[in-house]
């Protein structure tokens, strides 16, 4: 069964504008359809995690109750903790299939977005204080937020051309911009699971890859280049055949003119020079399969050869050969990362070191997974909902440890810390009701001229209808210092509407897919663990003793206990936590909320006990600041 | 549970230390006595151990430094050398690049290799190759040097942690497979130090040690439920943090203690800061700390001002004072000095006028504690393309730096699978370079 009609037919719909009501139906029934499909392809899922586990002898864990399940699917797509109502709002509902509902509301939230922004963001490496870092991010958030298959999503990023301004997609070459054979690497480790990096100087010694191989396949790539070849000797070619000189005034003006736009728009642009452009063996080439210096045409690394077709560039050919259905070593990569991304532990590891061999812990289920990621088209939100409504991502994570070196089938999920976004994100959630809310979408007006797809050709055409177009602050200088701060006049203004009704204890508080990524090495959510963005998926959740000093002594007990004492009460905007409990009847009702909050679940009858000298004497905050410093808190079972 | 191993990490440590060496470490791997990180520290055969360093400052220049630019320039070859000018150091017949000018005053100190190979070539896996001495596995975490000092030596003296990691970066190896009492300690800012170590405000000692009483027997429910070495660590953790908020020694950590002038000297940067940090936590008996850099990944311009001229500004202030500063201190003799890459960078410059990664020869060196000054060990080929005399690899390098702590390269350690390990995957000491 293939959902690709259905796919396309949404999209024509969408597209073509037919009426309202058509397009409504169309889509409720191809939803309903869909939705009975995922379903039942989650029901497979259960059987094949069961076939292993009995082969393997292993039990499977309990079925985990509302409260468990709420605050770990809360935490799993919208990377924080689900809020006091919330939680109510979910526990009290009487539909019998609210699991299945909530999980469909909050894959189609702007939370998804902002989790799966960092995400991704780690994957990619997205760095927003690199000048094109900001429209990378916001590029990715529009992909998620439409829900732009994955296939297409690979396909943009991999071929992006254009100013970043026009194409945040570019952002995907400008991060490895000058360093055309780590891009491959990079490329092949993220998107086929394959790790090519040791071959860019000798042949892999212990995997199949050579040196050539690996420059067989950077030919692919190489023609996307920033900035121009040579553009001195171009333009002065060009302005003496006109009879310019830059000795002239207006000469000098129009070489300034075009510098400036060399500099900073060929810098923040992907050119794709095509097929012209040749890579060569380097000159110290080693083996038998070459001479140093020899051009290397592109060629595929394994499966299907591909010859570039005329009319494409090659970097067209290689995402026609890497997301085509003959190839499934793409398909298994990313239903193996989401797979992981959801159960919190690969059906293969490293997600990113795949090989011919390579089954997985469970040959069937992860065949099936890439089969089912072809046959949805790709629709990352529709292969997510599958796995979140399996019986075996609703149950008990394992409470024994599941170490790296020992196969784990999947009697549950595994114990997961909350990653540093998480953390921070959780406590957020805390102090705001709405945290989303706050969040902003930059609107990027492209600079003028918008010359970010421009030769050199027409750069110099433009410099020459107005020679003093890039000196003298005209918008688009203004718009490419602002990115080359990495957008900091945008947050700025971000910050100040942001900030507006919140009062200063709030200053600062932007969840973190809005705060720049990644922040400074001494900010909270470095020390718990957030990306530098170095290297590929570089965040991690090792405990340190600069976290246990933050839990223990940090702002945030303080913050959230603020509005404890009635005489403490801050200005501007009330703080979530303490004013949800100020409405509580009673002190059982008081202490409820609090647990609801923080933990998502009723205290029982032994902590209502541990916690009564302290409530009844009012020291509510030594209460929330003993739920905080809880393991509970930090791990997500 | 079924498929549960028997042997937890913890005792799988112990059992391994005890089997190796002859002895119950369980004291000084997890408790206070120093018994056992004496009987580690004794040589057990001849390769080479010497053991006058009793600390180590590990300086991780990560992307690549350039060795033709730093220690291994070449005179007269000007297509290799770019802008890059060759300058006598204070020692006949050792020459830097230019950007080196304080630091060639203290080539004395040094004992510089010039024949160093690694097998990586990509920062990833050529980052934890200089960490653990192993290349990446998908089914084991090997454990970083520091953590095998740790383990081998037990305690270090005083409170402060065994082993800090200062700008380290996101993927430390840390601990590895060994128990996660040899973390070290990271310091993401080193001028913000280690921050929130004292309660906010108006909570009084007695009732934050209500408070922690309190946590403990919250926690207990869970802790007793999820057996897991990730949730332990926090409690240890917890434990190690109370200690630190405790102690007077903890202000090893603020930066602000010492003179301006000399926090100037150092360079107002991470990575100066992070050396000037380094002493101080040497003083305090800190046994290892790593201090990273970063941006030394220069494709393209190498020459432009941000790039390899700011990195090695950077790298001759800090590591210029930090060599006088511990000098002056009488610290020298006792702390080795090491300065490390992945690779070096390849001697033609590309079309972009920058050098791509080159892990077939490269340079280090050691100062201080336990080495020859004034030394240079191997050499590369004329254009500096290849290790000519005297190969070694980086595990060779990382055994010499083992040995001059008294750790013997030979030995060997069993992680939670049984499979040996041993501190520099196998490497051999340069005994030459060790005094």
């Amino acid at each position: 069964m293939s959902f690709k009609k259905q796919h396309i037919g949404l999209q024509i719909v969408r597209t073509a504008r037919v009426g309202f009501e058509v397009g409504l139906l169309v889509l409720f029934l191809a939803t309903s359809v869909r939705s009975e499909y995922l379903l039942e392809s989650s029901r497979t899922i259960d059987q094949l995690v069961a076939n292993g586990l009995r082969e393997n002898e292993v039990q499977v864990n309990e079925v985990i109750s509302d409260e468990v399940f709420v605050r770990r699917v809360y935490l799993d797509i919208t990377g924080m903790i689900p809020g006091y109502a919330e939680t109510k709002a979910f526990l009290e509902s009487p539909e019998r299939d609210k699991r299945t509902r909530l999980i469909d509301q909050l894959l189609n939230s702007e939370g998804y977005v902002h989790h799966f922004s960092n995400y991704w963001g780690d994957i990619l490496r997205i760095h927003t204080k690199q000048g094109h870092g900001e429209l990378y991010r916001a590029y990715l958030k529009v992909a998620l937020r439409e829900n732009l298959p994955y296939d297409d999503l690979v396909g943009e990023l991999i071929t992006a051309e254009g100013g970043i301004w026009q194409n945040g997609a570019a952002g995907f070459y400008l991060r490895d911009a000058g360093m055309p054979l780590d891009h491959m690497s990079n490329l092949t480790q993220v998107f086929l699971g394959t790790r090519i990096g040791c071959a860019q100087c000798h042949d892999h010694p212990f995997d199949e890859w050579t040196q050539k191989q690996f420059y067989e396949m950077t030919a692919f790539t190489f023609g996307a280049k920033t900035g121009f070849p040579d553009p001195g000797s171009r333009v002065n070619e060009v302005m003496q055949a006109e009879g310019l000189s830059k000795d002239d005034p207006e000469g000098r003006a129009i070489l300034s003119s075009i510098s400036e736009m060399v500099k900073y728009g060929g810098k923040r642009a992907v050119h794709d020079y095509g097929n012209s452009a040749d890579l060569h063996l380097p000159h110290d080439y080693q083996y038998d399969d070459g001479q140093p210096g020899d051009p290397v045409p592109p060629r595929t690394m394994f499966g299907d050869d591909v010859s570039v077709e005329d009319g494409k560039t090659s970097r067209e050919s290689l995402v026609d050969w890497m997301t085509s259905n003959r190839n499934d070593r793409f398909s298994r990569v990313v239903a193996n990362r989401l797979w992981k991304k959801v159960m919190g532990r690969g059906l293969v590891e490293p997600v990113d070191d795949f090989n011919e061999k390579t089954a997985g812990i469970n040959p069937p289920l992860l065949d099936f997974l890439a089969e089912e990621m072809i046959r949805l088209d790709y629709d990352m939100k529709a292969f997510l909902r599958m796995i979140y409504n399996t019986s075996i991502y609703q149950r008990e994570a394992t409470p024994e440890e599941a170490p790296i070196w020992e196969p784990y089938y999947f009697q549950g999920p595994v114990v997961r810390r909350m990653s540093g976004e998480q953390v921070w994100d959780s406590m957020l959630k805390l102090a705001i009701k709405d945290p989303l809310e706050r969040l902003y979408v930059p609107q990027y007006e492209p600079p003028v001229p918008d010359y970010g797809g421009m030769s050199l050709d027409e750069i110099y055409a433009v410099a020459k209808a107005d020679p003093g177009i890039a000196s003298g602050g005209r918008d688009f200088k203004k718009f490419l210092s602002g990115l080359n701060e990495g957008g900091k006049g945008r947050r700025d203004a971000l910050q100040k509407e942001g900030e507006a009704g919140y009062g200063d204890n709030f200053k600062g508080l932007y969840l973190s897919s809005q705060l720049p990524m990644p922040m400074p090495p001494s900010h909270f959510l470095r020390e718990f663990g957030q990306s530098d963005r170095e290297m590929i998926e570089a965040g991690n959740q090792d405990p340190t003793v600069p976290q246990v000093l933050n839990r223990l002594n940090g702002s945030f007990p303080v913050l959230l206990s603020s509005d404890f004492q009635p005489n403490k009460k801050s200005k501007g905007r009330s703080v979530y936590l303490p004013d949800q409990m100020a409405q509580a009847k009673s002190t059982d009702d008081r202490l409820e909320i609090l647990f609801l909050s923080v933990l998502t679940r009723h205290p029982d009858r032994h902590e209502v006990d541990l916690f009564k000298p302290y409530v009844s004497k009012g020291n509510w905050d030594e209460v929330l600041w003993v739920l905080l410093n809880s393991h509970e808190f930090l791990f997500v079972r | 549970m079924k498929h549960r191993p028997n042997l937890t990490r913890r005792n799988f440590a112990t059992g391994a230390a005890a089997s190796m060496l002859g002895v119950n470490v369980l004291p000084s791997l997890y408790g206070n006595s120093l018994a056992a990180a004496q009987t580690a520290s004794t040589p057990t055969n001849g390769n080479g151990v010497s053991g006058k360093a009793k600390q180590v400052i590990y300086l991780f220049l990560r992307g690549g430094m350039s060795h033709l630019d730093t220690l291994d320039p070449k005179p007269g070859q000007t297509d290799i050398m770019g802008d890059t000018k060759v300058i006598d150091t204070n020692v006949d017949g050792i020459q830097f690049g230019h950007w080196l000018e304080k630091c060639a005053t203290h080539a004395d100190k040094m004992s510089i290799f010039r024949s160093v190979t690694s097998t990586q070539g990509a920062h990833d896996p050529g980052q934890y190759f200089v960490r653990t001495n192993y290349q990446p596995n998908a089914t084991i975490e090997h454990p970083a040097m520091g953590a095998w000092m740790s383990v081998a030596l037990g305690e270090s003296p005083g409170v402060l942690p065994r082993q800090v990691v200062v700008g380290g970066g996101s993927k430390h190896p840390g601990a590895g497979f060994f128990d996660t009492s040899h973390e070290p300690l990271p310091i993401g800012d080193p001028t913000l130090g280690l921050q929130n170590i004292r309660t906010p405000g108006e909570i009084s000692e007695s009732e934050f040690q209500d408070r922690i009483d309190l946590l403990g027997r919250f926690n207990r429910p869970f802790e007793e439920r999820y057996t897991q070495r990730g949730i332990e660590a926090y409690s240890q953790m917890y434990g190690e943090a109370i200690r630190l908020m405790k102690s007077e020694e903890v202000s090893a950590f603020d930066l602000n203690h010492e003179p301006d002038s000399l926090r100037d000297r150092y360079g107002r940067n991470s990575f100066g800061q992070g050396c000037l940090l380094a002493r101080r936590l040497i003083e305090n008996g800190v046994r290892y700390i790593e201090v990273g850099d970063d941006g030394w990944d220069n494709h393209n311009d190498i020459y432009s001002s941000d790039r390899l001229p700011l990195r090695t500004s950077v790298l001759d202030n800090a590591l210029s004072t930090l060599l006088e500063d511990l000098q002056q201190r009488g610290l020298l003799d006792t702390t080795l000095v090491v300065l490390v890459t992945e690779f070096g960078r390849s001697p033609r410059l590309s079309a972009g006028n920058g050098r791509s990664h080159h892990p077939k020869c490269f340079s280090t060196l050691l100062a201080g504690g336990g080495v020859k000054g004034g030394f240079v060990y191997g050499a590369s080929d004329e254009h500096g393309n290849s290790a000519e005399e005297n190969p070694i690899s980086i595990k060779d390098f990382n055994a010499t730096v083992h040995a001059a702590m008294g750790i013997s390269p030979e030995l060997v350690l069993f992680s939670p699978t049984k499979r040996p390990f041993k501190p520099a995957g196998g490497g051999k000491a340069v005994t030459e370079v060790l005094t």
